[in-house]
């Protein structure tokens, strides 16, 4: 006959199972994505191209410098880059394939009006915040539409 | 008190105020407003008046036994303990540290231009020499001084017309509304971590001994630790009121040390990108020393060796080994590509785990009559430190499980 665990083995056994509940949540794993991580990918994009407009707009208006211009807009068009790729490679539920491409399109675009903004001639950078004003308003309505 | 001595206060608060701002508060500050606005302006409170609290114990502990707490620690907890509360406080020092001489790279790149793999052993270099050459209240008012730069955020704050009667709510305990709460309260834990974090009470106490304090600088000890850490809490209030302002309607989540300074550029132009980019710079490099230093301090008094910055570096060998130790080891974690910005959202979240180590041996020295004598904290001082030893062990075990659960605040 098996002895009983005892209450401190079950609170170890219940604590390694909490733990690996939260690693795996954390991890997030590899399958289809839902709504809510859709929604998140959305978010994400919205943000990249809401502050390359803001620093295109401010870059327009003389208000930065153009070495800090260069390198933010760099560090935002990796960002970007990163889940224009997290993007293309994803996976969605068969219903949320359509919001899926238009995300993965929206953040392509983001990442190539950034990359435009690093190399941008003076007073080009009032176009390029209007694309990405645009892109940010898309996927705040793709974003939308998820929840 | 003389012209003279109540100059050098005032200089003593205002590098107090210049360096209360780190990486960790730029990070979780700025987060916190464009996530949830002004909803967590009451945090800041309680964060910089438990720092306050620990702090001016810690000062009084240093002046009055004119040892640093750490070498009390060992002495009043026992090795175990003591190596307990070591490996902890090493462990997030060194996390800081990697993180703050990454702001350092990333901030000097935004205004040099030139790569950041570059940077990092040039800003390390930079910070290193600095260390070597300048004496220790030198350290302290240099960049603490240029630090008052991030003042550039309160100017920002103020010319942006936030809604004040909003801002005003923000300061009411629990005024949560909208959004997950997990989120918020994962954001309030990271601004206690941040607010909190155990170097700055080390460094404080070890800077008390170096600038020679007894139980005639009590007072002073009190002025500074109420006047410096409440005045720097307004640069947390000001960059989460920005943040909320500028970030939250536009749906802009700052995830880059780059981020905070846009708005000083939208609204006071070139200079105030200027001043936001500089004053980030010293702050954070402050920070890097500080970390680093605090690191050698720990060790060293931990092993009973010579320390101290007043002590010429061949004099003290293993304590100045030991920073420059600190500061390889940051350079090598930064070198490898990780990210600042997530590498402080984990040392802030860590330290939140390791704050009770840190904590709870400076509240047991505080009220120990073979140490303090006559000295010991008063009712007020164990109320609020009995609290905020309740607070921290709260959100010790609260912090991870929130981190996982919110994937980093980002729900």
């Amino acid at each position: 006959m098996r002895e009983d665990p005892g209450p401190s083995r079950r609170l170890r056994v219940l604590v390694v199972a909490t733990t690996l509940a939260f690693l795996a949540g954390a991890c997030g794993g590899s399958g289809p994505l839902d709504a809510e991580a859709l929604s998140h990918e959305a978010d994400t994009v919205r943000s990249t191209a809401a502050e390359g407009a803001l620093l295109a707009r401010n870059a327009l208006a003389g208000r930065t410098t153009r070495i800090y211009t260069r390198e933010h807009a760099t560090d935002l068009a990796d960002s970007a880059s990163r889940t224009a790729a997290t993007l293309t490679e994803a996976t969605a539920e068969p219903a949320l394939q359509p919001e899926l491409q238009q995300l993965t399109q929206i953040a392509a675009q983001v990442n190539a009006a950034l990359e435009q903004l690093v190399t941008a001639p003076a007073g080009e950078e009032g176009a390029i915040a209007d694309q990405l004003q645009a892109a940010a308003d898309a996927s705040r309505q793709v974003g939308e539409g998820l929840t | 008190m003389s012209l003279r001595k109540v100059l050098a206060v005032a200089l003593g608060i205002l590098s107090a105020i210049g360096g209360f701002v780190d990486i960790g508060d730029l990070v979780f500050n700025t987060q916190a407003g464009a996530t949830v606005g002004f909803q967590l302006l009451w945090v800041v409170v309680i964060g910089v008046l438990g720092i306050t609290v620990y702090s001016e114990m810690c000062g009084r502990v240093s002046a009055v036994a004119k040892r640093p707490v750490f070498d009390l620690v060992r002495e009043r907890t026992g090795f175990g303990a003591g190596l307990a509360t070591l490996v902890a406080s090493e462990v997030v020092n060194l996390m800081t540290c990697a993180a703050e001489v990454g702001g350092v790279a990333i901030t000097l790149q935004l205004l040099a231009g030139l790569p950041y793999r570059v940077l990092i052993p040039l800003g390390v270099l930079g910070l290193v020499l600095c260390a070597w050459v300048l004496p220790f209240e030198w350290l302290e008012r240099t960049f603490g001084y240029l630090g008052l730069c991030l003042l550039v955020f309160a100017v920002a704050a103020i010319k942006l017309h936030p809604d004040w009667g909003q801002v005003a709510h923000g300061f009411v305990p629990g005024s949560h509304h909208g959004g997950s709460l997990l989120v918020y309260l994962y954001f309030a834990v990271g601004l206690l971590g941040a607010a909190m974090t155990p170097y700055e009470v080390y460094f404080y106490s070890s800077g008390a001994v170096e600038d020679g304090w007894g139980p005639k600088d009590l007072g002073l000890n009190k002025v500074t630790a109420i006047l410096g850490y409440t005045l720097g809490g307004f640069l947390s209030f000001s960059l989460m009121i920005v943040a909320a302002v500028v970030f939250l309607p536009q749906g802009i989540t700052p995830e880059l040390l780059g981020t905070p300074p846009l708005v000083a550029a939208d609204v006071l132009g070139q200079v105030g990108l200027l001043l936001a980019l500089v004053g980030i710079l010293f702050a954070v490099g402050g920070a890097a020393i500080e970390t680093s230093f605090s690191g050698a301090y720990n060790l060293a008094q931990f092993f009973g060796w010579r320390w101290g910055k007043k002590e010429r570096h061949a004099g003290a060998p293993r304590f100045t080994l030991a920073w420059l130790v600190m500061f390889a080891l940051a350079m090598v974690i930064v070198m490898t590509g990780v990210d600042p910005v997530k590498l402080t959202e984990y040392s802030v979240i860590f330290s939140v785990v390791a704050l009770p180590l840190t904590y709870l041996p400076i509240l047991l020295i505080a009220n120990d009559r073979a140490y303090m004598g006559g000295h010991v904290n008063g009712k007020f001082a164990n109320v609020l430190g009995v609290v905020y030893l309740v607070i921290i062990l709260v959100i010790a075990v609260a912090a991870i499980p929130l981190m996982i659960l919110t994937n980093g605040g980002q729900g």
